[in-house]
């Protein structure tokens, strides 16, 4: 062994202090590395060892492609928050200004136009032209950024909009929010993160809504989980879209069915949905309820479901592993036999079609409000 | 504590309640055995082999067996559970429930029933991988021997359901009896042993590995029986799936121990059966061997060796943990991290072995309830106090083996023995009373011999003709009855043979078998079961010298049987009945060491009732338990341990000597005779060693480079060490070539490394392995981990030394985890050094004849079941003398060491098998040569006047016999004429094809038997003679044998200094040069006779010998032989 490594005491110590001492309990057993689904372009298990000799020059590069799928934490013996782990990692190196440039335009979008895709501030709600949108609702749909500018999330939005209005709630929208920070939250710029929090917190009360609706699973989580942590916690009850649905279609307000004759499709659990926030019945429950479908099973469904690789920051920073994962959950949804892969999250959305441009295999990609055809 | 009933009542009935029945039944008391399943044994008889010994298991464990379901102190309930307990300690009355069995006593195994069975279960301890019927017969050699039903499966249930009856109808005896009612059965006992046991984790709780859904993914208990010669595959390693034979296998660790979502504590055996069973992978001829672990936690005496040679074996081993397993194309494949070269694994295996935790036997909660005791947070039973390891909360009840969390065969024997101290305390005690049988046997009578041929499953008949060598055997001279056994050893077969011995009025028996080092007691068991002098048996040993060494051979094999058993059989008639010398013992005990060990022996045993005197050469007692502060892991208090035990010590009937040390040891089991260097003489009829070990210090070479204390410098100076920056290094001069796991270190570091983590300094650990075995261990190392000490792992397979340098306020470690050296800032080095053997040992060792072991340590009896006494009969160890071990686990020796002493003295005698030299005064010509190369001076007289043998003092290694010029001495079962008539036997067909090896009895004849479990093939033609010692030949055998027709003749013993008589086997090596000589002399090529010194582990050597003999043999021609058998005829001895 030529290389000699010094430990930093003093950093191992701050690494520490930021992960709340998450570092030190790994006994570096190498079952994340193993399971990690970006392997071998990420070792969880040397950038905990790294910090854990307070260095952390050695994985400047690769702790920016965890797509924080939390896949490896359910593996853990040792049950560390090894997403954590990496956000601290990216805090400690995001102090020392050693970050991809990619990170810096979302953020800088964020802070400018509150959406980290650099389209104006003002055309956040112009997906709404023409829709009869309540002002004192029922349910208010907290907009997800990609839903709220890209063309065929829209489309989506809209289509759940007028579902749940057929159901008899007067709906509504979040009309202030800004992007709910799930992504500066794991790029580490937790000071900016918290005012995005407090932000959007009092855009939620000020609509007095009983029920808040994400579309997506990260502003979700941002929501129910983060944001209490940063003394933000929206009052209303929270229900993701797909909660909302199976509530509506186990109360019979509507029946919902497929146009298109008897189609094989399967699901894919969002890491965000799934792993993160436990909603795994629900969507499933949708989709079965709606007829014409039926609903089959990946081998690596709930909480083994691999992932899109949008998440984590991945979505911008673009880099070639994350992109092999939506293809790889392509090719195994097309192992089974599925006509369309099913989902419940924009990124996947996105991530999955960008994808299937390029693989070709002939799936449909949609979200569960698009199997809904016709609603009575 | 008046105690008003004479029975202790043990409740499970694995080795470790066996253990405990055993002993405590020997000490004086009754027992009462309480075992939920149909039969006692526990896991321990279902494993083919055990770790690092690689004995048979259920043969090691067989003659306990038998010896709990004989012994008539000992009264064992099965598909029993104690249901209520009230009283105090001294007198408690306990309710019990038995379930039917649905089969009454007097089955006999004829097995019609299960043959006409409709009904086929998977067979729970085969994993479901064969079947069962609903009345069965759980393995071959269970006890209590008969079948019995599971109710559960049966279509009788409930009774009248659906009525089948096809048993009941099969049963020739009239056995099976669905009648049967639970009985509650009340006891009254003095004291109760809980020794429950564990069991292992359903693995389908981690869905991960597939277990469950793909048949090929084993727990490594199934994997045991897949071994195991009775097993559901002979055997074989055989993939479930197909039945195909596998090429590459996978070894997976701590599935789900170690592990925060399933059991935080470390299972403590898992890495050394794993080892094991990849050791075994490969003798069974699996090509490729991987195994997973974390830290190979190899601490007991001997593992690390083990740990070598699964290395040498070419097992791959690697640090990592299994994190999935998936199927691709039909094959497992397995998905890990190797952390030594940081790639991820995606490999193909035929078979994966998980090693899933170990948990508290089911019922434990349920069990502690009835009792009124507490579990630890580990779901186990709780130990009272940190230090005892046997103490439950409540007064009278105490706990043993793995029910007090997990926990190998030697740990849990040793705990089991230590529990009976305890509770024989509680106990009124009373001398057994002896039932002395009327021998049939009369000397001059004609012979009438009756052969007894064992299948040993298909250890023996799967490759030897069993019925052939009856047939033959019938036809031999002397022979009234031949017959072969499935399995000789069962109690069921030994109760039988008795019978037949009376029924055919049998005055020999023969039972061609398995080794009579382990299986010649059980056998003079059913002899004297049935009125025969025990010394009328006689073994051919047609396993491990046979069926076992010529597996591809079957008809060589057989016919080696058949020689083997005509030489037994020739031989028996010349047997002599003989009767164990009884000698009268003194019931003092002598402790050596007044450390925690002799301490607490001396006290436990003063309360048995025995006289104890300690002797400590220090001025003050205590040992190396002063020097502490804390112990590990719970940190207690030492001192107020130490001043716990004194306190009790000097409140006990114990006579405590200090200052002074033993000068001179003479005499033998129950009449020693000490003197001290005090002047004063002891008689006693025990000696407990318990003289501790030493820590070595600091080397001075590294003192020069950096402030460097031992962990026993960091316990005096109360954990008081300067500088912010401190590195330990573990292992510092062990686990090496010389040395082992000194075992203790690992907790006690961790435990001062969290303790100077707290005082704010940065801590770091060098490491190869964490060892944190012991009960509560684990957390401790969590902790550590968990506050910040930081551990730097270096390469396992080579010493610490070789991975680190020193330099000034720092230490350079290579770092396995990430491939890099580290500097670590050290203003502070911390030496977890070895616990040596203390200076006195070898004095004393040789002193007591006791033998040491590789590292210096008192060699115990067996590492797995007699962890506790010496080899020599009466010396028995405790503590650190014995080995490198924590305080809790000295203290369970010391225990465990006054019960054994209990065991030894409180009846009033002792015997002494009666091999002793015999002289024919009328052939005596009183030359004085045999008290020459006595090696116990056992032989009195004065040249010309008279010469006697001092029975006492002789161990019958027969040197006498050979030296003596006119043939009047004899070893009674070795004499002249015996070995004589063995050799006529071996060499009456075809002798020119079988060469003659006499061995040893205890290293060459240990060898054959381990080249026979390890299964090392080599030619059949040598045939085997086993004599005590090679002193034993002499020139009148060597030629008797050349005389007779052998082809080449090999003469084996110990390596010099390794004789089990002192320094016998010296007269080997010398007479050896004037053998060669004589038969030069008489024109004979002295080629054809060799000598091979070599161990009883060295089966390499021994093999090498057959080969060597055979190839000897080929080289001889028919006419050489001829004029070898002319030229010798004449000549006189």
């Amino acid at each position: 062994m030529k290389r000699i490594l010094r430990v930093r005491y003093d950093t191992r110590e701050e690494l520490a202090k930021i992960t709340k001492g998450a570092i030190y309990y790994c006994y570096q057993c190498g079952t994340c590395t193993a399971s990690c689904l970006l392997s071998p372009v990420l070792s969880t298990r040397k950038l905990l060892r790294y910090m854990q000799l307070g260095l952390i020059e050695p994985v400047a590069e690769q702790v920016w492609s965890c797509v924080t799928c939390r896949y490896c934490e359910l593996q853990c013996p040792h049950q560390i928050p090894i997403v954590e782990i990496v956000r601290g990692a990216r805090i400690k190196l995001y102090e020392s200004k050693r970050v991809p440039e990619q990170v810096n335009e979302p953020l800088w979008s964020i802070y400018e136009e509150g959406n980290p895709l650099a389209m104006p501030r003002r055309e956040r709600t112009m997906w709404a032209k023409g829709l009869k949108l309540s002002r004192k609702p029922d349910i208010a749909i907290y907009v997800c950024c990609l839903s709220a500018y890209d063309r065929r999330l829209q489309r989506t939005l809209r289509k759940l909009i007028e579902i749940i209005s057929s159901a008899g709630y007067n709906v509504g929208i979040v009309g202030d929010a800004m992007c709910c920070g799930d992504v500066v939250y794991h790029i580490g710029e937790t000071g900016f993160f918290e005012e995005l929090a407090k932000t959007n917190v009092e855009a939620i009360e000020a609509v007095g809504a009983s029920i808040i609706v994400t579309l997506s699973p990260h502003c979700h989580y941002a929501l129910v989980e983060l944001y209490p942590r940063f003394g933000a916690k929206p009052s209303t009850k929270v229900l993701h879209y797909t909660q909302l649905l199976a509530q509506i279609l186990r109360e019979g307000r509507i029946e919902a069915k497929y146009a298109h004759g008897n189609t094989r499709v399967t699901y894919h659990d969002p890491c965000y949905l799934g792993r993160w926030l436990g909603i795994y019945d629900e969507p499933r429950s949708v989709i079965r309820s709606i007829e014409g479908i039926e609903l089959v099973e990946m081998p690596r469904n709930r909480e083994n479901s691999t992932c899109c690789g949008g998440g984590g920051g991945s979505m911008w920073l673009e880099n070639r592993a994350s992109r092999k994962l939506a293809r790889n959950r392509l090719y195994e949804a097309r192992s089974i036999e599925a006509k369309i892969l099913v989902t419940a999250c924009p990124y996947c959305i996105r991530m999955f079609e960008d994808e299937e441009r390029v693989a070709r295999t002939g799936l449909g990609i949609n979200d569960i409000v698009e199997l809904v055809s016709r609603v009575h | 504590m008046k105690s008003t009933s004479d029975t202790i009542l043990i409740i499970g009935g694995g080795i470790a309640g066996i253990q405990a029945a055993l002993d405590a039944a020997s000490a004086g008391a009754r027992v009462v055995l309480v075992e939920k399943s149909p039969v006692i044994g526990g896991v321990m008889a279902y494993l083919d082999k055990n770790f690092p010994t690689l004995d048979c298991s259920i043969c090691i464990e067989a003659p306990k067996i038998g010896d709990v379901i004989r012994n008539p102190r000992i009264e064992v309930l099965t598909l029993a559970e104690v249901v209520d307990v009230k009283g105090i300690p001294g007198d408690y009355e306990v309710t019990i429930v038995q379930k039917p069995r649905f089969v009454t006593d007097a089955c006999t195994k004829c097995g019609r029933c299960s043959e006409v069975c409709p009904v086929a279960v998977p067979f729970e301890i085969d994993g479901g991988l064969s079947l069962r019927k609903a009345i069965y017969l759980p393995f071959p050699q269970a006890e209590p021997g008969w079948y019995v039903i599971d109710i559960d499966s049966c279509l009788n249930s409930p009774p009248g359901y659906m009525p089948c009856d096809r048993c009941l109808l099969a049963c020739d005896v009239g056995a099976i009896d669905f009648t049967m009612k639970p009985r509650i059965i009340k006891k009254r006992v003095a004291a109760i042993i809980i020794a429950t046991g564990f069991e292992l984790l359903d693995p389908r709780k981690l869905p991960q590995y597939g277990y469950g859904v793909y048949p090929d993914v084993l727990t490594s208990l199934e994997f045991e029986r897949l071994l195991n010669a009775s097993g559901p595959s002979e055997g074989e390693i055989l993939r479930p799936s197909d039945g195909k034979h596998v090429e590459r296998i996978l070894f997976a660790t701590c599935i789900g121990s170690r592990d925060d979502r399933f059991m935080e504590y470390c299972s403590r055996f898992c890495c050394m059966y794993t080892l094991k069973q990849a050791i075994q992978a490969k003798e069974h001829g699996v090509k490729h061997v991987t195994a997973l672990f974390m830290d190979i936690r190899a601490y007991g005496k001997g593992f690390e060796q083990f740990y070598y040679r699964a290395l040498r074996e070419g097992i791959e081993i690697i640090r990592g943990k299994l994190a999935r397993v998936y199927q691709r194309n039909g094959r497992l494949v397995a998905v890990f991290e190797n952390t030594k070269t940081g790639s991820v694994e995606e490999r193909e295996y035929d078979m994966i072995v998980l090693a899933p935790a170990a948990l508290p036997s089911s019922g434990t909660g349920r069990l502690a309830k009835t009792l009124g005791v507490t579990l630890g947070k580990d779901g186990f039973i709780a130990q009272a106090k940190p230090w005892d390891p046997v103490d439950t909360v409540k007064p009278g009840i105490f706990v043993c083996g793995s029910a007090a969390g997990p926990k190998d065969i030697a740990d849990s024997v040793q705990e089991a023995s230590a529990a009976v101290a305890k509770a024989l305390s509680f106990t009124k005690l009373s001398v057994p009373r002896e039932t002395t049988k009327e021998e049939m046997y009369r000397d001059g009578e004609e012979p009438r011999i009756g052969v007894f041929v064992c299948h040993c499953g298909s250890n023996i008949a799967g490759v030897v003709n069993v019925k052939e060598v009856v047939e033959y055997a019938k036809k031999l001279p002397g022979v009234v009855y031949a017959e072969d056994l499935k399995f000789a050893c069962s109690a069921a077969s030994v109760e039988y043979i008795a019978n037949v011995i009376k029924e055919k009025k049998l005055n020999r028996i023969v039972v061609a078998a398995c080794s009579p080092a382990t299986h010649l007691g059980v056998f003079r068991t059913a002899a004297r079961m049935a009125g025969l002098n025990p010394y009328l048996v006689e073994m051919a040993n047609i396993r491990n010298l046979d069926s076992w060494v010529h597996r591809d051979d079957p008809r060589a094999a057989t016919e080696k049987a058949k020689d083997y058993v005509r030489m037994a059989v020739e031989k028996a008639p010349l047997l002599k009945p003989l009767k164990p010398m009884r000698f009268p013992v003194v019931k003092r005990v002598l402790v050596v060491g007044g450390g925690i060990a002799g301490i607490k022996a001396a006290v436990a045993a003063s309360q048995l009732g025995l006289d104890v005197v300690l002797v400590e050469k220090e001025k003050e007692l205590g040992g190396l338990l002063r020097f502490l502060s804390k112990i590990a892991p719970e940190g207690i208090s030492a001192k107020k341990v130490l001043e716990e035990a004194i306190e009790e010590l000097h409140s006990s009937k114990v006579r405590v000597i200090t200052g002074a040390t033993v000068e001179s040891v003479e005499g033998f089991v129950g009449n020693f005779h000490v003197k001290l260097s005090n002047g004063e003489e002891l008689d006693v009829g025990a000696i407990i060693i318990a003289t501790g070990g030493s820590p070595r210090g600091v080397p001075e070479e590294i003192s020069k480079l950096v402030p460097a204390f031992t962990l026993l410098d960091v316990e005096k100076a109360e954990y008081k060490i300067p500088g912010k920056n401190v590195v330990f290094i573990a292992c510092f001069g062990s686990r090496n070539e010389r040395r082992g796991c000194s075992r203790y270190c690992c907790t006690a570091m961790l435990h001062q490394a969290l303790i100077l983590r707290r005082q704010g300094k940065n801590v770091a650990v060098v490491y190869k392995d964490i060892r944190t075995y012991q009960r509560g261990a684990e957390d401790l190392y969590r902790e550590a981990l968990r506050e910040g000490v930081l551990f730097v792992k270096v390469d396992s397979s080579r010493p610490v030394e070789e991975s680190i340098r020193f330099g000034k306020g720092y230490v350079v470690a290579d770092d396995e985890l990430t491939g890099a050296s580290i500097e670590i800032p050290a203003d502070a080095v911390i030496l977890a050094t070895p616990l040596d053997p203390s200076p006195d040992t070898s004095k004393l060792s040789e002193m007591l004849k006791a033998a040491r072991d590789m590292e210096g340590f008192f060699l115990e009896s067996h590492p797995k079941l007699g962890p506790v006494e010496s080899p020599v009969p009466g010396i028995l160890l405790a503590g650190v003398a014995q080995g490198p071990k924590d305080v809790k686990e000295s203290i369970a020796q010391a225990y465990a060491a006054a019960a054994k002493a209990a065991a030894l003295l409180l009846k009033g005698y002792v015997e002494k098998e009666p091999l002793v030299a015999v002289i024919d005064h009328s052939k005596c010509i009183k030359c004085g040569a045999c008290m020459r190369v006595c090696p116990y001076g056992a032989i009195r007289g004065e040249v010309r006047k008279y010469v006697e043998v001092v029975q006492a003092a002789c161990e019958g290694c027969g040197a006498c016999a050979a030296e003596c010029p006119t043939g009047a001495i004899t070893i009674p079962g070795f004499s002249d004429e015996e070995i004589y008539r063995q050799l006529e036997a071996a060499l009456s067909e075809e002798p020119e094809k079988k060469p003659i090896a006499f061995t040893c009895f205890w290293c060459s004849y240990a060898a054959a038997d381990n080249a026979g479990i390890f299964k090392v093939q080599y030619p059949p033609s040598p045939r085997i003679i086993r004599l005590p010692c090679s002193s034993r030949v002499s020139w009148r055998l060597v030629k008797k044998a050349f005389e007779l027709g052998a082809p080449a003749v090999a003469v084996t013993g110990c390596r010099i200094g390794d004789c089990h008589y002192q320094n016998a086997n010296q007269h080997t090596v010398r007479r050896f040069q004037v053998w060669k000589k004589l038969l030069k002399k008489h024109g004979i090529r002295e080629e054809r006779l060799i000598l091979r010194l070599f161990g009883a582990p060295d089966v390499p050597d021994f093999v090498e010998t057959m080969k060597e003999l055979d190839r000897l043999k080929n080289e001889v021609s028919r006419e050489e032989i001829e004029e070898t058998m002319r030229k010798l005829r004449g000549v006189k001895p």
